[in-house]
């Protein structure tokens, strides 16, 4: 590599440059890609907004049990099909009794949660510290999708927030990119809504009041969940985290291994791709 | 096999691909679907509105419980002391944008003039709300209900552009083709004559009159009962609010949620 | 009064140690200048009088304008410099106008008489990124009449932005004698003739110049009619019928 933006990333030409070329020219490498099309480093022009992810994050599952909600999310980054960032945490919390599941863009993520992490700085510094709760951070995150959404300038994200409402009952809500919000016993995003959805319907039926679901199986759900989206869904990996909110405060672990995998199943599989007999 | 060689753009995939390298064209799109249908009916002296509480996108079910029928100018949380009702059914993003600006305008007046906003007056206001946003719209239908100032049953329905008028019934979104004819038969008799009372295509239409509450509620119930068997995002619930002299009534009632 | 003017006098919001705002003060004094205005409320309507101080025989009097329109059902009669009563006029209009845009309703009265005083109280200095305010008070004061579902009613503004709703009411130069003259002769029964009568009568004996069709405008709004400024042959016939009288 040198020291020319322009050369970066480039097939060489026939001979290797030397290091004293290196600091004083570009070398010229349009033998294979033709001109170096400078165009593309013009600062000037239209100003873009986002019109699609980059760096994304799979699904987010969440689901709620007597005295409290669990939330999970794989650690993995995906750059289109590529897996970029395998030691990503898209589950962050805000202050000490909510935490926000991630989905959808990375840097989009990251600036959301710069945007929470000041804003819990400041309601420290109130008599009564941060008094805020998931049912608030809910609200607010989906005024910033909103507002966002209607400059054209999305924020590519869905988002499950899990916590406290103001009467101190669990609570777990979904925002998207849109603005559009909803609340369920059970929640999941992207390849989670069609993947975990049902199995957490079957664990938990919507009849089940929540005074009958467990922590511990509640937990054990989405440990099942996020193995069946790492068996099916391909822009996920086997390492997650999982937070545990309850009155206690938060259990967040993010670096948990999904366990008793077994690919027996993919033996029997036939009838994809090349495979037809 | 050859032939692919040196070629960058076509690597040798066993499906299709579109071998030319069209520019992709990928712009945001800022509305999206939620389905879900609502439904007013009027009477001498009450209004109904009525929605479904399944929320959607695409194939998929968000929640089996996100209202569209809102008390508007009552208090926080409760909507105690409201005299007007909003539902709201198409973007849901928008629709509860619309439902929070409408609410404040309502509140806002009665500390402005000191008085409760009469429904008439919110019909307007909803109408201009709506247009102020001609060219960026509110993704929604609206319907809006009370009682006007001789105490009869006001209903009130707009296009997302803030067209409106006043009518006896009005259904909207994803089921409202299937509602709507039903209720022309059932509420203001379209089609219906009076047994002999004359020849051939010459009789008599049978007079629309304001309905019982009663006979209200039940059409209601029928209307959605049969949407959802008909149309996949209507279902899961079904919340009915009822506005008379004496106050709003809140019913919910299951609906099927497959 | 003046005697008491010191650096307080320069800031427009600079309350002085006693307390008071002089230039607010002044304002108030400015109005005491004006030619004397009267509204006297009925149970069937008000009726707005005004002296138009008609210096010259040169003077086109119809040209004299103390009594506006803001909207169908109000009017205002105004004390004071006529210049500022025309921009507090003309942001009464259109917030008027706005609420029957927005709500398909005229606006209240009281309502119409809180936009006056929104507006009267916008002076000083403005912030950076306010829109540039008036840098003194409004020197006039508005008497402010109009009908809705609270029946007829009359309000005083002044420009400290206060305001307050009276049965009859006086303001300008006559305004002393003209509202002890009121003090006296309102009662709750008063027809909207009778209160006619009462203005003028009022007018006539506050007045510097003899009273006649000319330098005295009259104005009613009723439930029926709306805001009405009288013609010159109502003026006539009003003038005539209190000669009658007296």
């Amino acid at each position: 590599m040198d020291h020319f933006p322009g050369t970066w990333g480039r097939v060489g030409g026939t001979k290797s440059p030397n290091l004293a070329s290196l600091l004083t020219s570009p070398q010229p490498r349009n033998d294979v890609y033709g001109a170096y099309d400078a165009s593309y480093l013009q600062t000037s022009g239209p100003k873009a907004h986002t019109s699609s992810p980059a760096v994304t994050g799979t699904s987010v599952v969440g689901v709620k049990f007597n005295g409290g909600v669990a939330i999970a999310t794989d650690n993995l980054a995906s750059y289109g099909s590529l897996a970029r960032f395998s030691d990503v945490k898209r589950l962050r919390s805000f202050g000490d009794k909510a935490m926000v599941g991630f989905g959808g863009d990375v840097s989009d993520m990251q600036y959301l949660d710069r945007l929470l992490e000041s804003m819990d700085i400041k309601e420290n510094y109130s008599a009564h510290g941060n008094m805020l709760n998931a049912k608030n951070l809910h609200t607010y995150l989906a005024k910033v999708f909103y507002k966002r959404r209607s400059e054209f300038n999305p924020l590519w994200n869905h988002v499950l927030v899990a916590g406290f409402d103001g009467q101190g009952e669990p609570f777990l809500s979904s925002a998207d990119l849109l603005g559009t919000t909803f609340s369920a016993p059970h929640l999941a995003t992207g390849f989670g809504a069609h993947l975990a959805v049902p199995i957490l319907r079957r664990k938990f039926p919507e009849e089940l009041p929540l005074e009958e679901v467990t922590q511990e199986a509640a937990v054990e759900a989405l440990k099942e969940c996020m193995k069946v989206l790492f068996y099916r869904d391909a822009r996920s990996i086997d390492k997650y985290s999982i937070a545990v909110i309850t009155k206690d405060g938060i259990d967040l672990k993010e670096d948990e291994q999904i366990q008793g995998q077994s690919w027996a199943f993919a033996e029997r599989i036939k009838g994809y791709g090349a495979q037809v007999v | 096999m050859t032939s692919l060689i040196g070629q960058s753009e076509n690597i040798g995939y066993s499906f299709s691909e579109p071998t030319s390298a069209n520019v992709k064209q990928h712009s945001f799109y800022p509305y999206t679907d939620n389905g879900g249908s609502t439904l007013g009916i009027t009477g001498s002296d009450f209004a109904i509105l009525a929605g479904d509480t399944r929320s959607t996108s695409g194939y998929n079910i968000n929640s089996r419980m996100v209202p569209k029928v809102f008390k508007i100018g009552g208090d926080d949380e409760t909507g105690d002391g409201a005299q007007i009702l909003l539902s709201v059914v198409g973007f849901a993003a928008d629709g509860n944008a619309l439902k929070e600006k409408l609410d404040t305008v309502v509140k806002m007046y009665k500390y402005q003039h000191g008085k409760p906003m009469s429904v008439s007056a919110c019909a307007q206001r909803l109408s201009t709300i709506l247009y102020e946003k001609r060219f960026f719209p509110y993704y929604v239908h609206a319907i809006l209900a009370g009682l006007d100032e001789e105490g009869v049953g006001a209903l009130y329905s707009y296009d997302p552009v803030g067209s409106y008028e006043r009518e006896q019934c009005r259904a909207a979104g994803a089921a409202s083709s299937l509602i709507m004819p039903f209720l022309d038969n059932q509420v203001n008799f379209k089609n219906q004559y009076v047994p002999g009372s004359g020849e051939g295509h010459a009789l008599e239409p049978v007079k629309a009159e304001p309905l019982p509450k009663e006979t209200v509620k039940a059409l209601v119930r029928d209307a959605f009962t049969s949407a959802v068997e008909r149309h996949i995002e209507v279902g899961d619930g079904l919340q009915l609010m009822i506005i008379t002299r004496e106050g709003i009534e809140e019913i919910y009632h299951p609906l099927k949620k497959d | 009064m003046f005697i008491a003017r010191s650096e307080y006098d320069r800031g427009i919001n600079t309350f002085s140690p006693e307390g008071r705002l002089f230039q607010v003060e002044y304002s108030l004094e400015a109005i005491k200048l004006g030619s004397t205005a009267i509204g006297v409320a009925t149970s069937e309507g008000v009726i707005l009088g005004v002296e138009k101080r008609v210096t010259s025989t040169l003077l086109e009097a119809s040209s004299v304008e103390k009594i506006v329109e803001i909207d169908q059902h109000i009017g205002c009669a105004m004390s004071g410099l006529q210049a500022d009563a025309r921009n507090l006029v003309e942001h009464a209009r259109v917030e008027c106008q706005n609420h029957a845009f927005h709500y398909a309703e005229p606006l209240r009265v009281e309502s119409t008489t809180q936009a006056i005083c929104d507006l009267a109280l916008r002076f000083g200095e403005s912030g950076d990124d306010e829109e540039s305010v008036m840098s003194r008070p409004f020197g006039v004061a508005l008497l402010i009449a109009g009908f809705d579902e609270d029946g007829p009613q009359l309000y005083h503004a002044e420009p400290s932005g206060t305001f307050y709703r009276y049965d009859a009411k006086a303001i300008g130069s006559g305004s002393e004698g003209a509202q002890a003259e009121l003090q006296n002769e309102y009662h709750r029964s008063l027809t909207l003739p009778e209160a006619e009568s009462l203005v003028l009568k009022t007018l006539k004996q506050v007045m510097e110049e003899k009273l006649d069709s000319k330098n005295v405008q009259l104005a009613s709004v009723t439930k029926e009619k709306g805001f009405r400024i009288y013609n010159d042959e109502e003026m006539g016939q009003a003038v005539a019928q209190l000669g009658g009288n007296q």
